[in-house]
């Protein structure tokens, strides 16, 4: 698999674009919810579009320092930070909000659970989602990005901007807070 | 319930996995190609990365024993050729001096003539 991926690149890299269409076709489904994170979810697939062009362009100087998917998580986020600067700052924010989602619609399909369950469920995904209201945007975009999205420590890292360890301290430090706030909810 | 315990409040947020899917596969790689068509690829790194790397390394490793023989030898090898084993001075004097300088690497030879006559 790795071979036939280092084949791939090598064919991309000199400028076959079904190959480039084979590596990163998959990948389209994880950098997405990512761009939706960083700029909204209207304005994601421009992101991704964008960050596809450049990944194509400079694919022959990527050079295997990191793996393919945390290059690609790089050049979304910088695609997403010139989407930012170009719009007004009131009209797109980094906040990790994906906006217009409500907590219940997205809850993915599982087998069916007691009705007791489901509504305990929902009663907390409401609750983490007021919380993470009441967090910094880059301490709920971490978390979101570590927890709902799945990504990994140098991912978020890439996706986002910051160093492993600033990734690190975020999560410590937004679980942490995200635990206090939930708890004075809670005691209120 | 006062406490939450963090694995339902994971739970919490992959509720909140944004319900974002790509648009058709097709209608995406066809704009695709239609602009990356126009987009020229940037020209590789004339030397591949990996060499570029080892030779950084190996230049690295060089400088760095270069120096420390170079500040071996300085703090221990006196220079060869300025080196005194005896002084014989037949002139008449009233002292010798024998002076080395670490910077020139040089050995000053100074003798001291009778009182009156300076030093020569």
């Amino acid at each position: 698999m790795e071979e036939n991926s280092d084949l791939l690149i090598k064919k991309a890299q000199k400028g076959d674009m079904d190959a480039f269409a084979a590596l990163f076709e998959p990948m389209r489904a994880q950098v997405l919810p990512v761009a939706a994170r960083l700029v909204g979810p209207d304005n994601a697939e421009d992101v991704v579009m964008e960050a596809y062009l450049r990944a194509w362009k400079a694919l022959p100087r990527f050079g295997g320092r990191s793996s393919l998917k945390t290059w690609l998580y790089r050049i979304v986020h910088n695609c997403a930070v010139d989407m930012i600067r170009s719009k007004s700052k009131g009209e797109l924010e980094m906040s990790g909000r994906e906006g217009g989602n409500s907590p219940e619609a997205d809850i993915p399909d599982e087998q069916q659970k007691p009705p007791d369950v489901e509504a305990a469920d929902r009663e907390t995904a409401q609750m983490v989602s007021v919380a993470l209201d009441k967090i910094s945007p880059e301490h709920r975009a971490t978390l979101l990005l570590r927890y709902a999205d799945g990504l990994s420590y140098t991912e978020i890292a890439a996706a986002t901007g910051v160093s492993l360890g600033t990734v690190m301290s975020r999560l410590f430090n937004g679980k942490r807070r995200l635990k206090a706030v939930i708890g004075s909810e809670l005691d209120t | 319930m006062s406490a939450m315990e963090w694995e339902g409040i994971q739970n919490g947020l992959k509720s909140r996995q944004v319900g974002t899917a790509p648009g058709g596969d097709g209608e995406f790689w066809r704009e695709f190609r239609s602009r990356a068509g126009q987009i020229p690829q940037v020209s590789p790194p004339a030397i591949p990365p990996a060499i570029s790397r080892w030779a950084a390394g190996s230049a690295c490793v060089i400088f760095v024993c270069v120096l420390a023989g170079w500040s071996l030898l300085g703090r221990t090898g006196e220079p060869a050729l300025s080196r005194f084993k005896s002084v014989d001075v037949k002139m008449p004097h009233s002292a010798v001096l024998i002076m080395s300088d670490k910077s020139s690497q040089s050995t000053v030879l100074w003798v001291i003539g009778s009182a009156g006559d300076g030093g020569k």
